[in-house]
């Protein structure tokens, strides 16, 4: 019996033995720190972007570190938003950055949900991002996106895919790789996301080509999109209604809500205006004035996609691949740098000494003056860099 | 559930097994009633809805099957063999053409006829196909009347159902009818699983790999250069291979463990040296099919050139509009038809020019030609629309210049003068998926065209129905590469094995599941 049953003994074996060795890697290099295994320098004490698992590793961390304030939006907000910058302890505050790169704002709210699950946030930053904002007329406005727990199932699927998958096995790999890189694909444990390989890209490319390669995708991103903000017949859209149910629910619960609309750089508001989207963008900040008003004294709304000294900062010509950006990665991600501005603009009011148009808190009284006060900054803006600007349209002209 | 996930592999599989032999020591009736059970349970798995539809089909052409087979030959015999073919024909234009048709005359005539929005029955096409032929064979008096329990598994059988191969009943009622399959064989298991786990790693480990740089050129709406296209084709190319190749493999190798051989649906496709020999490589059972039951009744070969051609090209659309309700199926039939009239006329113009037999060369360049307009015919096959298709190819011959990634450019140093001599251009960004798009398609090309394929790998052991010796291709390693049931190879096959287990976590579709 034995003999003839030989094959399927050894292919047993075999099969257990690989499953086996996969398993015990991954556990002991931990790339998504479920296991909680000892942090070795050299093997597994840097954890890299977990890509497809970023969620379940957010949520995890979520559950594991009971943050008191949180950091939530799209890539903008991961790279950008530090949750161990010092405003926060000044604050005395211990905050997460739950943003989902590449997500809405309903992924934004399932996570403040999922952290709700253990411990109440005091202070909550949301980035909003005005692409997210851009409607069909007859999109479906869907109810608030409730908690979602992770069931048993999910627990087990999440576990095993970070034992028992190829996936993992990369990640244990690229973990290890991480650890000795000199600009390493990581995420902290606070759940920023440093970018770091960005400066390996800009080493080696320079920004120009970061900023270019970046305003092409984003052209014809942009001539895609609706130029609405609203759905027919209403005076909101699926993501507007998220944001009044945000403020809603921050009103009831006493929480301290910042909705941030993100410092663009100049060269995409000058694509938002050649791309026809200018009037959506500024009716979308009256609307969410409006909704931010409704919410009482705790809800402050901040923009800081004006054209300030730090907005405008030049993009290095071509050919260029030495003089580094200092607030930008690319036009659509500033760089943490300049996301400690706004932290402490929002974080530490008076602390700031000249904000200027940098970061201005947008009430109903101060809108029209507000957006006056942006059109004509654009206008200057226009004038005195038109290579730029004209560069800048005919890059959305060609992307129709 | 897919043959690719974990509820499929070990809850699944087993418990029908364990069933299978279990109560097949009972009788075979009973062995063959939990097969069946078990693979309606399959199918209601994927939705519910149509597991009416399946049962009303199995019994409404059994039915007609039994007595057409009974007055074979005779003018009632036709009549009801007309009833039956029409009302499954009828069922399976309102469920996988009505919006097809309804759409085709709103944009002719300009009309504005509401569209139906059927979901489409999964396996509608095969179980309507597995079928059809039966009744023709039984008018024809070919087919033997068998118990209902061994046709309800004929049709249902849980390894063919979805995605075929077509099988044809002369080649599976007599295996349902063997008392030794009823009984678990340590042969079976170990061929069995040594093909589920070469058709699991094509699907896993090489389809799946390919399909993340084949996807984006076919949804980026933007012209796309002459390499950037070509990648991307090639990739979809080799995908596809991979994915039913594979989806056919686990299917042989499933069928095995229940003592069960399939047909061969795939010999190795890209070695063919004409277009001919491609579809007999190719989906072979779909192509037998069509072969039987409609060129030979249209007149096949019989009635000189002129109507061979016709009847070719009739087959081939008819043959691509069975893989999808729309007109890019169409026009990629169209283009096999068309194909092949061209090889079938370049043969005969050959032997009247009295050429001789081809040398090497010429192989090797009628592989090559092959495989091009194979590829180009992909094109259509893939795209979501027309124009999509014919932005590719236009990028396919260069009309939107050649590109290559700025950061591969600055890297390749000394040639960098000859390519700008050339007129060769360069993008920003997209290096790693262009470097990785070649390399999955040179690994996947050296697979495809170098290395003995699954059966000829498991040639001394009768992996299938056919004797896959008789149309050997010639490959590397052949040797090497024959399987036998030693301790080596169950090595090899358990990490195999493994590998594609552990690349389950995200089952993707098979790509086949939608025609």
């Amino acid at each position: 019996m034995v003999r003839r049953t030989r094959y399927l003994c050894g292919l047993g074996v075999s099969l257990a033995a690989l499953l086996v060795a996969v398993v015990a890697f991954n556990l002991v290099v931990d790339p998504y720190g479920y296991v909680g295994a000892p942090r070795i320098p050299g093997l597994n004490a840097l954890k890299p972007g977990p890509g497809s698992e970023l969620v379940a590793v957010k949520r995890a961390a979520l559950a594991r570190l009971a943050p008191d304030a949180l950091i939530l939006g799209n890539s903008r907000a991961e790279v950008g938003f530090d949750p161990e910058h010092p405003a926060w302890a000044t604050r005395g505050l211990e905050a997460y950055n739950a943003a989902i790169r590449g997500a809405g704002l309903e992924a934004a709210v399932r996570m403040l949900e999922t952290a709700r699950q253990t411990q109440e946030p005091e202070v909550v930053i949301v980035g909003l991002d005005f692409l997210d904002f851009l409607t069909a007329p007859d999109a479906a406005i869907r109810p608030f996106p409730n908690a979602t727990s992770e069931s048993v199932i999910d627990r087990f699927q999440r576990w095993f895919g970070a034992v028992g998958t190829f996936g993992a096995l990369r990640d244990s790999v690229r973990t290890i790789i991480a650890q000795h890189g000199r600009y390493p694909e990581i995420i902290t444990d606070r759940g920023l996301n440093p970018l770091r390989e960005y400066e390996g890209i800009a080493r080696v490319e320079g920004y120009h080509a970061m900023f270019a390669q970046r305003a092409q995708e984003n052209a014809r991103a942009y001539v895609r999109k609706p130029s609405g903000i609203f759905v027919d017949g209403t005076r909101s859209s699926p993501s507007l209604s998220i944001v009044e149910g945000l403020v809603e629910r921050a009103r009831q619960r006493g929480t301290e809500l910042h909705l941030v609309i993100y410092p663009y750089h100049a060269q995409i508001l000058v694509m938002f205006e050649a791309a026809g989207l200018w009037p959506a963008f500024e009716q979308w900040k009256r609307r969410l004035a409006e909704i931010a008003a409704k919410g009482g004294p705790g809800i402050k709304l901040w923009d800081f996609s004006g054209f300030s000294d730090y907005t405008t900062e030049p993009i290095p010509g071509a050919g260029d691949t030495t003089t580094e950006v200092r607030w930008y990665w690319e036009a659509g991600h500033f760089k943490k740098a300049l996301g400690d501005l706004v932290l402490e603009r929002i974080l530490l009011p008076g602390d700031t000494a000249d904000a200027g148009n940098f970061g201005v808190r947008l009430m109903g009284a101060n809108i029209d003056a507000h957006l006056r006060r942006i059109s004509q900054d654009r206008d200057a803006f226009r004038t005195s860099n038109q290579a730029f600007v004209a560069d800048t349209e005919a890059l959305v002209e060609r992307a129709r | 559930m897919l043959f690719n996930s974990y509820e499929f592999i070990f809850l699944f599989l087993p418990i029908t097994l364990i069933g299978y032999f279990v109560l097949g020591r009972y009788g075979k009736g009973f062995g063959a009633g939990w097969l069946g059970l078990s693979s309606i349970f399959f199918y209601a798995w994927w939705d519910y809805r149509y597991v009416l539809l399946l049962g009303a089909s199995i019994v409404g052409n059994y039915w007609f099957g039994c007595h057409i087979a009974r007055a074979h030959g005779t003018r009632k015999g036709r009549i009801l063999l007309g009833v039956a073919v029409t009302t499954n024909l009828l069922l399976l234009a309102y469920y996988k053409y009505a919006d097809f048709f309804i759409n085709t005359i709103n944009v002719a005539a300009g009309a504005d006829l509401p569209l139906l929005h059927i979901v489409l029955p999964i396996g509608i096409s095969f179980f309507t196909f597995t079928q059809l032929a039966f009744l023709v064979d039984a008018y024809q008096g070919k087919a033997a009347e068998y118990r209902f329990v061994y046709y309800v598994l004929f049709v249902t059988y849980f390894p063919h159902l979805i995605a075929g191969p077509v099988l044809h009943h002369k080649e599976m009622m007599p295996q349902f009818d063997m008392d030794r399959n009823y009984r678990a064989r340590i042969r079976n298991f170990e061929i069995g699983l040594t093909i589920f786990t070469i058709g699991l790693c094509k699907k896993v480990l090489l389809a799946d790999s390919l399909a993340e740089y084949a996807n984006p050129v076919f949804s980026d709406p933007s012209p796309q250069s002459l390499l950037v296209a070509w990648g991307g084709v090639l990739a979809y190319t080799f995908q596809l291979y991979f994915d039913f190749s594979g989806y056919s493999d686990m299917a042989i190798g499933l069928s095995r463990l229940f003592g069960v051989k399939l047909p061969l649906n795939f010999n190795s496709p890209y070695k063919a040296d004409n277009i001919s020999e491609f579809w007999r490589r190719w989906h072979m059972t779909l192509s037998r099919f069509l072969r039987d039951y409609l060129y030979i009744p249209l007149g096949g070969n019989r009635h000189g050139p002129a109507r061979r051609h016709l009847n070719l090209m009739v087959t081939m659309l008819l043959g691509g509009l069975w893989h999808g309700a729309g007109w890019n199926f169409v026009i990629w039939g169209g283009l096999h038809g068309l194909y092949l009239v061209v090889n079938h006329t370049w043969v005969e113009a050959r032997s009247r020019m009295g050429f001789g037999r081809r040398s090497a060369w010429g192989r090797v360049a009628g592989v090559a030609l092959t495989f091009l307009a194979v590829t180009v015919a992909w094109v259509f096959f893939r795209s979501p629309d027309l124009p999509t298709a014919l932005g590719l190819l236009k990028g396919m011959v260069g009309i939107n210049g050649v590109e290559l990634p700025a950061a591969l450019v600055a890297r390749l140093g000394f040639i960098q003068p000859m390519l700008e001599s050339l007129g060769v251009d360069s993008y920003l960004g997209g290096t790693t998926r262009f470097v990785m798009t070649y390399a999955w398609v040179a690994a996947a090309a050296f697979i495809a065209f170098a290395m003995p394929n699954t059966q000829e790998i498991m040639r001394r052991f009768d992996p299938a129905l056919e004797d896959p010796r008789a149309t050997m291709a010639p490959s590397l390693a052949l040797d090497r590469l024959t399987w036998s049931p030693r301790l080596g190879w169950s090595m090899a096959i358990g990490l195999l094995l493994g590998a594609g287990l552990l690349s389950l976590s995200r089952p993707t579709e098979f790509l086949y599941f939608q025609f």
